[in-house]
């Protein structure tokens, strides 16, 4: 029982339905379009669609068009376009109410933050006025406005997201970014555009269908990007499956106070246990969660603070996993107290999770003995074994600083900040930890090297993070006493310094550093070894 | 525009030129009235700044948070002052061209939807200070719900401002409809603040017995309530300058 449910949305039109747009949430009936068609991202937005779950109206440009993107006309999309605007109530490029649109990557299989994602596409000179009229919050519209600037500057012409950050830091200088009112976020687009036509040697395009067509073609190159490339080596996954686009009205969760963005797990992914495992950010947008630039909170305030709002993800965190049989990573946003569902997806887990949650949903009937037979399958006492750090007879264990812990264990090695030094230690035999300012994908590669991972900034449900979980990685993130000086290759934690080279401790089950190597002791949880013994040995329901 | 063109002739100018220097003028004539709005728009985004600020407050608890409170008043008193900017730069304006005195009028009665924001903001951080005993589930909720309309209607007068600088002759049927629902809904969020601060009051007495903390909890909820009496009475004239836009004086 896989809890694949393929009913409705997401239609098939008739002749040449390979090459036509798949709508979601537009009123459409018909069965879902395969995964291999769609992506999966696509593939459960319509499933979530179609459970009456709140999901944004979209269209999807199919894998297909992936190799042959060079061939793709906006002729092809704009009749799936005007659908998304009947749907929204909203026409892309008015000056009075404007859609803006998310274009967002989706393959057959599950690539956490490899490809990209364009956000507030269709914000122009032109249409800024009119966001302002349709929302009555000039913040918002401007804080949209410089977020697109940004993000299409870096995507899709190729620029230096330094420079932006620079431009960000320029205007802010120690306050958060969430702290700037309209006027000063107004300034901040100024000088993004400025900084877009200074490297690009081009100015920002103010025409919102070029900037589409711009961001369509860049998530579809996304796919050959080199760190989805090191990303489907590493997997051994084809390259020629190519991803989907799909194309989203936008929601805002960048409204104000009673807004936000969020990435959860209806399932803890590194215990396994049955507790929904919740990050999110007020006042923020998705790009902030998951890109590992920012630190995130977790579900405490947004369920004081929004309590109706929090039961109903509850709920659909729940509606998800009885219709999708497993454990799901979803995405969310909330606008204005009001909320949508953005993704779900099968959670990356650690194989102590792995069984919990596998046993823990046959017991709830969710899944019968030989489904949890097969998704135990290889996991023994040594598989689930898990690291934790002991202090030597008499001697406290003192912890340099404490972190946000996104996988448990225990990694010891010797501090490296970039891939090159990692390799070079690894090939001399050494192990190694990587520490990096920023939890981001782009450091796949690296970080396949190294026991573990420390950042600076960063959330534990970054993309960075889900891809360490799912690589068996030991990740620290968000240590706000970490401080990285890349010219001099060394490190300061809590006012003590380390070159690259020195041992560093990074301890998953507390989220606790320590100086050198700690002694460790490594065992299974007795409990989940005998749950699985009795499921085996044919015990259990089912 | 007629000293220009027998300037012109006099100078033997081409007709085409004076033609131009027409339009430019006629232009710049044009720009100027978006300008009055861009002034308004301007303070408008002041005002939703400092309503949304408090909003997030009071739903964040920063009655429980002293150092946000206070943060958040010196904020306030920022925003004041730039909005304070903005009415001396109409005044300046309205003495060097006499046609900008309705909307230095305009502008300066706006300036009173800041003041009473500001000042709920400050009362806020006087609450914080160890005034907030008895602020039970009851006064939260209202305090919350009246901070959330003065928002909601805050939102509705940006909307009005945003359309009425575009009303002319090029604006439609839909453009007046559009600005007479945000209008109409500022109006109806007045009626709802009054009823909203009743609500608090009755819960204040019901819950607090401490009297610096009612008093201040009456503070608030009446300067929040005035911002919402402010928009009601700016709402009155910039229907006056949207109908006169459009050629139907009120």
């Amino acid at each position: 029982m896989s809890g694949r449910d393929m009913s409705a949305h997401a239609i098939s039109p008739g002749p040449a339905a390979h090459e036509a747009p798949a709508l979601i949430g537009c009123g459409e009936t018909g069965p879902v379009r395969s995964p291999e068609a769609i992506g999966f991202k696509a593939h459960n937005l319509a499933r979530m669609a179609a459970l009456g779950l709140p999901v944004p109206p979209a269209f999807v440009i199919g894998t297909e068009w992936c190799a042959r993107r060079d061939a793709l006309e906006p002729s092809m999309w704009r009749g799936a376009l005007a659908e998304v605007e009947r749907a929204a109530g909203l026409r892309f490029g008015d000056p009075r109410r404007p859609l803006l649109l998310s274009v967002r990557s989706g393959a057959a299989v599950s690539m956490p933050g490899m490809m990209d994602t364009l956000l507030n596409i269709g914000l122009t000179d032109g249409t800024l006025h009119g966001m302002v009229r349709l929302t009555g919050n000039p913040r918002l519209a401007w804080d949209a406005y410089r977020r697109l600037v940004a993000g299409y500057g870096e995507i899709v012409l190729g620029l230096d997201g330094e420079a932006f950050e620079a431009d960000l830091g320029a205007i802010a200088g120690e306050r958060g970014e969430r702290e700037l009112d309209f006027t000063e976020l107004r300034e901040l687009t100024r000088r993004h555009l400025a900084t877009v036509e200074r490297l690009a040697g081009t100015p920002f395009p103010q025409n919102p269908f070029a900037q589409l067509e711009g961001a369509i073609q860049a998530v579809f190159a996304s796919w050959s990007s080199e760190k989805a490339r090191s990303y489907r080596a590493m997997r051994n996954l084809d390259d020629a499956m190519g991803t989907a686009v799909t194309v989203q009205k936008m929601v805002f969760g960048n409204a104000g106070g009673a807004s936000g963005a969020g990435v959860g797990f209806t399932r803890h992914p590194s215990s396994g246990k049955p507790l929904a495992w919740v990050d999110f950010l007020f006042n923020a947008q998705g790009e902030d969660v998951v890109s590992g630039r920012r630190s995130a909170d977790g579900h405490d305030e947004l369920a004081g603070v929004a309590p109706k709002v929090w039961a109903e993800l509850l709920d659909a965190a729940h509606r998800l996993e009885q219709a999708f049989g497993d454990m799901q990573d979803f995405e969310f946003t909330v606008e204005e107290g009001r909320l949508y569902m953005l993704q779900t997806r099968e959670g990356k887990r650690t194989a102590q999770a792995r069984a919990r949650i596998a046993l823990d949903l046959l017991d709830e009937g969710l899944i019968d003995r030989s489904e949890a037979i097969r998704r135990t399958e290889g996991l023994d006492a040594a598989a689930l074994s898990l690291a934790r750090v002991v202090s030597d007879e008499g001697v406290a264990l003192h912890a340099l600083a404490n972190a946000v812990s996104a996988c448990t264990g225990v990694a010891i090695g010797e501090i490296a900040l970039d891939e090159k030094r990692a390799r070079q230690r690894r090939e001399a035999g050494a192990a190694v930890v990587l520490l990096r300012h920023d939890a981001e994908t782009r450091d796949i590669a690296a970080l396949d090297l190294a026991a573990g991972l420390l950042t600076a900034r960063g959330a534990r449900t970054s993309h960075a993070a889900v891809v360490a979980r799912q690589l068996g990685k030991v990740c620290l993130v968000g240590c706000e006493a970490l401080q990285i000086d890349l010219a001099r290759r060394t490190v300061r934690l809590a006012g003590q310094d380390f070159a690259e080279g020195d041992l560093l401790t990074l301890d998953g089950n507390s989220g606790a550093v320590y100086a050198g190597a700690a002694r460790t002791v490594s065992e299974a949880p007795p409990d989940l070894v005998e749950r699985l013994a009795a499921l085996r040995a044919g015990g259990g329901p089912g | 525009m007629m000293s220009l063109a027998s300037q012109a002739m006099q100078r033997n100018q081409p007709a085409a030129f004076v033609a131009d220097e027409a339009r430019l003028l006629l232009a710049r004539r044009l720009m100027g009235r978006r300008s009055e709005f861009e002034l308004l728009e301007e303070h408008a985004g002041i005002c939703h700044a400092l309503a949304q600020a408090l909003r997030d407050a009071l739903d964040h608890g920063f009655e429980r948070d002293a150092p946000a409170a206070e943060r958040l008043a010196a904020r306030a008193k920022g925003w004041e002052h730039e909005a304070d900017q903005l009415v001396m730069q109409a005044r300046a304006r309205a003495e060097r061209q006499p046609q900008w005195q309705p909307f230095a009028r305009l502008i300066q009665r706006s300036d009173d939807i800041a003041d009473a924001l500001e000042e709920a903001a400050f009362v806020l951080s006087l609450v914080a200070d160890g005034h907030h005993r008895g602020w039970g589930g009851e006064v939260r909720a209202a305090m919350q719900a009246l901070a959330d309309s003065v928002l909601g209607a805050m939102q509705d007068h940006v909307r009005a401002v945003a359309v009425a600088s575009t009303l002319g002759e090029t604006s439609d049927a839909a453009d007046h409809d559009e600005y007479l629902d945000a209008s109409w809904r500022v109006q109806q969020a007045e009626r709802q603040c009054d009823e909203l601060l009743r609500r608090t009051r009755r819960a204040l007495a019901r819950e607090v017995e401490d009297a610096a903390s009612l008093m201040l909890g009456n503070e608030l909820a009446a300067a929040l309530e005035l911002a919402s009496d402010s928009l009601l009475s700016v709402g009155y004239v910039l229907r006056d300058h949207a109908f006169r836009r459009i050629g139907a004086p009120g």
